[in-house]
């Protein structure tokens, strides 16, 4: 038998660990996943809210959030991947441009 | 730094009120959150990303646990199948294939003073957050009677494909964009440019 | 409700569900392609004016009460398919432009527009929702598609930066938006809009939910952007392709906020969730006075034509926010915040059209100079310029003018709202300075080449609709306003 207060300040200690690994690091990679530890906190909350409850709704929300934070996480890497094209497509202008 | 020193009194003063320590699942409730914040630590602080995403798997394995504690035991296994598995998967092949060539690559917040002060911001909301939520519900425990199979595959399927049958369709549109997003911004440059450059 | 859809639901989701589905079809249409280019603009635009036709129909359907769907899930009501057609008419002008600009720019690809579809079922499905499942959903479903077109340029590199800082910026916002749906979730044991209307009035005044409306509230202004969460708003709506820009600043906006005022109005109506300190009202207040004013003050400076619309659009954000808080208080007075909504999407598209008509290939031709001298050698365009700027300046006889006016003197006859109204006045007045730069670059200095701009039909036939719609709801108000007036959320 687990207090809600225990279950909710781990989920909130998780989610500010998160937010807090999304300012202060400059890792793209590790920006991402810092908000995936943020969205893992608040499915924490929800299965415990839905546990106080006996009510299955947030058990059923956390599911939807699951398949939300992996199109999330698809979108961001892709734009992660696309940043670092980008970048060396600059780099290998310059360098073009040098030879000439 | 005082917000700081506050939320652990107040997380101090709730572990000890909890007068339940000789249970077991408190034993496993403290065990498996103790290493997703652990994990979760690593994640944040860890100056490669493989490392840290390891790290992350660690977090994402021990909530799942968690899940299996609050009686969520489908969850449980899809937070290990789902998450665990194929998200961090998709994580680790992007780590490996970009960060050798790149490293630091994006601040929000700019230089010392910009992190501190975003900190600061997130130290405060932390506090605020911790202050709430260590507060609530006076001593109610989760621990209330459920129905039997509460959480499993039987009871939340069912909830999902009753109640839940429209958000379940929209979320199926959501992973057709994703899908369509990610192909989309990762295909090759077009040709014009790249005869421009050759 | 449990189990199986009845036939007058999905009649109901009529719009949302063609424009889905046309979607899929496109995605369809160009893998049976093959590889091969199709110019898929004109299909994508059948699918837009089908869903505008649903649309029409459905208005009639649901009645002025509006019909609930799937047990409270959403809805249809008269408020959401008004937005529907916004949504869809700023669809269809970017569609429009979209072909053009793609080619001109080279980077056409197919899934463009099954994207720009999703995106708007996304936005669709956000102003339907009346729970806050739905709401998520949409929101995301809608921002994910946002976040692709943004860094749709590939090869440029500042596109895909700006999808980049976007994307990060808003996954923590969802991330709080999630956090928040879970501690109300927690309070009220509800995430239904009616159910939590009730269950949000008892618990007014507790710690937890009121973490959990700032979260959530918080998480839609940042889409909307509102001040301190605005930041990501001008290097993104740069980064973008233009076409794509018009599309945030009109769809994406109508969108957020008809969810912010539903939520606003439906469930967080209260009077202890409104009014005191721990209430929406003094909050979202200064909120309005800081975004239109910071928002004018940072437009004034900008060298930048895109920019300057981009943070035009932030001091929008401010004069919406106070018709939703109006509307808010009063929620059955809509008509003033949905006129304004769609005068401002016409004009801010038109505006935007120009933008992507003057840039080339080689030049983007973002800055005043690039303008100057242009009202010589295109003195239509120039003047359909003009008639954009003066209607985003709230200046007669545009659609801007009479938007402004009637926002401004609905939200008057709150006695809470005078001061905000007056600061509203005074920035639309500054604005005018800001506003006017590119007439008076177009109109009266010399510019140094003649520009060669994108003269293509369909960059021309968006221009002259996004024209018509302005000089229409200026002159001739009566009709569109009385759809407005009609608008009324399902209760």
């Amino acid at each position: 038998m687990v207090p809600t207060s225990q279950v909710l300040g781990l989920a909130a200690l998780l989610f500010c660990i998160g937010l807090a690994g999304v300012i202060v690091r400059r890792n793209l990679l590790i920006v991402m996943m810092s908000v995936e530890l943020m969205l893992n906190a608040a499915n924490l909350a929800l299965v415990g809210f839905a546990r106080v409850r006996g009510d299955l709704e947030g058990q059923g929300l956390a599911f939807l959030i699951v398949a939300l934070a992996a199109a999330e996480a698809a979108v961001g890497l892709a734009i992660v991947v696309s940043v670092f094209r980008s970048r060396r497509t600059v780099y290998a202008d310059e360098v073009t441009l040098l030879r000439r | 730094m005082s917000s700081a020193l506050m939320s652990s009194a107040l997380m101090s003063s709730a572990l000890m009120s909890s007068a339940m320590w000789s249970n077991p699942v408190q034993w496993a409730f403290w065990l498996l959150g103790g290493l997703a914040l652990l994990g979760a630590l690593g994640t944040v602080t860890r100056r490669s990303p493989v490392q840290a995403a390891l790290f992350l798997v660690l977090t994402l394995v021990a909530t799942g646990g968690l899940f299996l504690v609050l009686h969520a035991s489908f969850l449980a296994a899809m937070q290990v199948l789902v998450y665990a598995g194929a998200v961090m998967v998709l994580f680790l092949f992007v780590v490996m294939s970009v960060s050798h060539t790149e490293g630091e690559t994006l601040g929000l917040a700019q230089g010392t003073v910009g992190k501190l002060i975003g900190l600061a911001a997130v130290g405060v909301l932390g506090h605020q957050l911790l202050r709430v939520c260590l507060t609530v519900g006076d001593g109610t425990s989760v621990g209330a009677a459920l129905p039997g199979g509460f959480g499993d595959v039987r009871s939340l399927g069912r909830w999902i494909f009753s109640r839940y049958l429209l958000p379940f369709e929209a979320i199926s549109v959501l992973l057709l964009v994703a899908i369509v997003a990610a192909v989309a911004i990762t295909r090759r440059p077009p040709r014009g440019r790249a005869e421009g450059e050759g | 409700m449990t189990g199986g859809v009845g036939m007058g639901e999905l009649q109901a989701l009529a719009p949302l569900l063609v424009v889905t589905g046309w979607a899929a079809l496109l995605l369809l249409v160009s893998a049976l392609a093959g590889g091969r280019s199709l110019r898929l603009g004109p299909l994508a635009l059948c699918g837009l004016l089908l869903a505008l036709a649903a649309v029409v129909w459905d208005w009639r359907l649901v009645g002025a009460g509006g019909q609930v769907l799937f047990g409270g899930l959403a809805v249809s009501d008269r408020f959401a398919l008004f937005l529907d057609a916004l949504l869809l008419l700023a669809g269809s002008l970017t569609v429009l432009i979209s072909g053009a600009y793609l080619d001109e720019h080279g980077f056409a690809d197919d899934a463009y527009f099954s994207l720009l579809l999703l995106a708007i079922s996304g936005m669709m499905l956000l102003v339907h929702a009346t729970s806050l499942v739905m709401l998520l959903i949409g929101l995301e479903t809608m921002s994910l598609a946002i976040y692709a077109l943004v860094a749709f340029w590939v090869g440029k590199a500042t596109s895909a930066e700006a999808a980049l800082k976007y994307f990060v910026m808003g996954a923590v916002a969802s991330a709080f938006l999630v956090f928040g749906v879970a501690l109300i979730y927690g309070v009220t044991g509800a995430t239904g809009y009616r159910a939590l209307a009730e269950a949000a009035a008892q618990a007014a005044g507790q710690p937890l939910l009121l973490l959990g409306m700032v979260f959530v509230l918080g998480a839609l202004a940042f889409k909307v952007a509102i001040v301190p969460l605005h930041m990501w708003v001008p290097d993104a709506y740069e980064g973008a392709p233009t076409p794509v820009t018009g599309l945030m600043a009109s769809a994406v906006k109508a969108a957020g906020f008809g969810a912010l005022l539903r939520l606003l109005a439906t469930s967080f109506a209260a009077d202890g969730l409104v009014y005191g300190s721990t209430g929406w009202l003094n909050p979202c207040w200064t909120l309005a006075a800081l975004t239109m004013s910071l928002g004018n003050l940072a437009a004034l400076r900008q060298p930048s034509i895109k920019r300057m619309l981009a943070y035009s659009s932030v001091a929008h954000a401010g004069y919406v926010l106070l018709g939703v808080i109006a509307a808010g208080l009063h929620p059955g007075q809509l008509a003033p915040v949905l006129f304004y909504l769609l005068s401002y999407a016409a004009a801010t598209l038109g505006a935007l059209g120009v933008v992507a008509w003057i840039g080339r290939r080689e030049a983007e031709r973002l800055t005043f100079e690039d303008w100057a001298g242009l009202a010589r050698h295109h003195p239509v365009v120039a003047l359909a310029m003009t008639v954009f700027m003066l209607s985003l300046a709230g200046v007669p006889p545009t659609g801007g003018f009479f938007a402004k006016f009637y926002l401004f003197r609905a939200a008057l006859r709150d006695p809470q709202l005078v001061t905000l109204v007056v600061i509203a006045v005074l920035n639309s007045v500054v604005s005018v300075y800001y506003y006017l730069r590119p007439v008076v670059a177009m109109y009266f200095q010399d510019g140094v080449a003649q520009p060669q701009p994108l003269a293509r039909p369909g960059v021309y036939a968006m221009l002259g609709l996004a024209l018509a719609l302005v000089l229409l709801l200026g002159l001739l108000p009566g009709v569109p306003l009385d759809w407005a007036l009609h608008a009324q959320l399902a209760r």
